[in-house]
């Protein structure tokens, strides 16, 4: 393998491992959003339903709305976004390839394989730091409701 | 931790004096449980071809991405330059989390090499 084409692996390769994480955490807060307002559609439905005087076809439309919505859910909750192939690559590689090919000597090579080297040492340092300081993520509120639990108290629902 | 090895033994030993002669059968399986290794190695070649078909699949700069076999060539049916392969052999190593040596990347001309090789080396790290 020539050296450009060793450099542009390790470039890749430390892009697509520290966009990984980042994609899949982006994929599931999407997803959350759209859970939510396929429930808050649900629930306008139900509401519709629960009026008495509406003639049988909005009825039997309404019905069917909410089949279809109910089918959604169900499919977005099978997804999983981990399983995604799309995320093994990088979404844009034009600027990298620009980069690879108008390298004429070898300090650019040298100093692409370092911002490999860096992508990748930084990756591994935020993981390094996320599994050390547990809390450092957390939303406030799971914070509060494990506080309350180390004296023996839960959180009202 | 060991909650799960006593609770069961508790609700055995409570029925002991009626189920004395099977106590054992029932016993043994809960007492023997045999450590499982989830070795994400698959050796079985269909199903790597099909793993590596998606990621060629997933790969939006291919040309052909309706029909893939096991026969494609990178260079010659899917229009990859070497770049490109690189980029594709990455996702494979990821997907696969293996390693490709970098004398191998080059002889890795198509789905079959890749496949082949793949399956020779389930331990490759």
């Amino acid at each position: 393998m020539k050296p450009e084409l060793q450099t542009y692996k390790s470039l890749i390769k430390a892009f697509v491992r520290a966009d990984r994480t980042a994609r899949i955490a982006q994929r599931a807060a999407e997803r959350k959003q759209q859970l939510a307002l396929l429930t808050y559609r649900r629930m306008n439905i139900a509401r519709e339903q629960a009026k008495k005087d509406i003639d049988p076809s909005t009825r039997m439309k309404l019905i069917k709305d909410m089949a279809t919505l109910n089918k959604r859910v169900e499919i977005l909750k099978q997804k999983a976004p981990e399983n995604d192939k799309k995320l093994l690559f990088v979404q844009d590689t034009s600027f990298l390839r620009d980069q690879i090919l108008s390298a004429q000597d070898d300090r650019h090579i040298q100093h692409l394989e370092d911002i490999a080297a860096f992508v990748d040492n930084q990756r591994e340092y935020d993981e390094l730091i996320e599994r050390y300081n547990p809390g450092a993520r957390m939303s406030q509120e799971e914070k509060v409701k494990r506080t309350a639990n180390k004296v023996g108290f839960q959180m009202p629902s | 931790m060991f909650k799960s090895v006593f609770r069961p033994c508790a609700a055995v030993a409570k029925n002991a004096r009626m189920t004395l002669p099977v106590r054992n059968s029932i016993l043994m399986p809960q007492m023997m449980v045999s450590p499982i290794r989830f070795y994400s190695a698959t050796t079985d070649r269909n199903e790597i071809t099909q793993r590596v078909v998606d990621v060629i699949k997933a790969f939006d700069r291919t040309n052909a991405s309706a029909d893939i076999s096991s026969k494609t060539l990178f260079h010659k049916d899917l229009g990859l330059d070497s770049l490109d392969t690189v980029e594709l052999l990455v996702a494979i190593e990821e997907d696969f989390d293996i390693q490709f040596p970098d004398k191998v990347a080059d002889e890795l001309k198509g789905v079959e090499d890749t496949v082949e090789w793949i399956a020779n080396h389930p331990e490759s790290e």
